[in-house]
């Protein structure tokens, strides 16, 4: 069973791989329309709207990586590091709440 | 603010190289494209850490998916570091905020310059175990290296002196607006006892969720230049590719004198910041 520490986390590795690529290309796409109106009516709203979508697309993106990497430790049963997951998304969260309530 | 064209295309040039870099190294294009948008094209501090946060989230994101970069990424090891970083970031926001700035780049300089000698006296020695008989252990890992055209192994030693450096690096990444990844790959390398691709690529995974945690900040408060970012992050999309296929084929030797010199680069900055 020696392949089984790095093994067992690999089925759903693929699908965490296929989140990045599209959450990259979604944002990718609605970065290239907002930078092609932006470069014919700088200011334009329409502009500011599809490159703020890319951004914020962006952003989710490794969030919702980590909470496929939860159901990766879950389908390896390894609670420790499932938990350890778990903190680690409560941290984030923790994080970004403080900051929204920032002065 | 209206931007012309030529402005956001320096800014997609920038971002191709820091995304290459970043890709190669596993460290997030930060460190160099926030002073190259602050001092090179006058962008305020929180603008420029805005615009690079971002960019940083796209070549994480770019690393990770790639099977090139996926296969070595160690996820028990990133999640367990991620933990201790984003304490780390957590204990310097609510802390030490009263901490000069002025001291805090000085130390930055000083241990990056100290990390930059320690990579150079270990130009030669390797991590990786090529009897795959080895047991990896929980937090160790395998994987096909190129270099050497066989399965490789690893096992990962003094965890205690890696999450320390990631509660460090939590620290100063909330601080001076850098990702921890700078000091994370090098130690992990040095003293901890993975392969620096394989630090790498665990770095990069781990860069993404860390700036995630920041970039929405900036975002809400209107720091983030739309039309800059969204270039910079178009020019990552391009040169993480690059830095992919550089890293795929380029010896460790290489790449571990890129990043000596870089965190030399990087020390000389901060260390002028302070005079």
């Amino acid at each position: 069973m020696k392949l089984e520490t790095v093994d067992s986390l690999s089925s759903l590795d693929r699908a965490g791989a296929r989140l990045l690529t599209w959450g990259v290309l979604l944002s990718a796409l609605c970065i290239i329309a907002g930078l092609c109106v932006w470069l014919t009516a700088a200011g334009d709203w329409r502009a500011i709207a599809l490159l703020n979508a890319g951004l914020m697309m962006l952003m989710a993106t490794p969030i919702l990586r980590l909470c496929v990497a939860v159901g990766q430790f879950a389908q390896a049963r390894d609670w420790l590091f499932l938990l350890t997951t778990l903190a680690v998304l409560a941290v984030l969260v923790t994080t970004l709440i403080l900051a929204a309530h920032e002065p | 603010m209206d931007y012309p064209a030529s402005i956001i295309a320096i800014v997609l040039a920038a971002g191709a190289v820091a995304g290459c870099l970043g890709a190669l190294l596993g460290i997030g294009g930060g460190v160099f494209l926030v002073p190259l948008l602050n001092v090179g094209m006058g962008l305020s501090w929180p603008m420029a850490s805005g615009v690079s946060l971002m960019t940083v989230i796209a070549t994480s994101s770019v690393v990770s998916a790639r099977p090139a970069g996926r296969r070595l990424i160690n996820l028990r090891l990133a999640m367990l570091l991620q933990l201790a970083a984003g304490i780390g970031a957590l204990i310097g926001g609510l802390t030490v905020k009263g901490l000069p700035v002025m001291f805090l780049n000085l130390v930055f300089a000083c241990v990056t310059a100290m990390i930059a000698v320690i990579m150079l006296s270990r130009l030669d020695r390797r991590n990786v175990i090529f009897d795959t008989s080895v047991d990896p252990g929980r937090l160790g890992g395998r994987f096909y290296e190129e270099e050497s055209g066989r399965e490789v192994i690893y096992r990962t030693r003094r965890l205690p002196a890696a999450v320390v450096v990631s509660v460090a690096g939590g620290l100063v990444s909330g601080l001076l607006g850098i990702g921890g990844g700078i000091l994370q790959v090098p130690a992990l390398n040095a003293w901890c006892g993975v392969p620096l691709r394989a630090a790498a690529a665990t770095s990069s995974l781990m860069i993404g969720v860390t700036a995630a945690a920041s970039a929405p900040l900036y975002f809400a408060r209107g720091d983030v230049s739309a039309p800059l970012a969204g270039a910079a992050v178009l020019g990552v999309l391009v040169g993480s590719q690059a830095g992919l296929w550089f890293g795929g084929r380029a010896r460790v030797k290489w790449l571990k004198l890129l990043m000596a010199a870089v965190l030399a680069g990087v020390s000389a900055t901060y260390f002028f910041r302070t005079l």
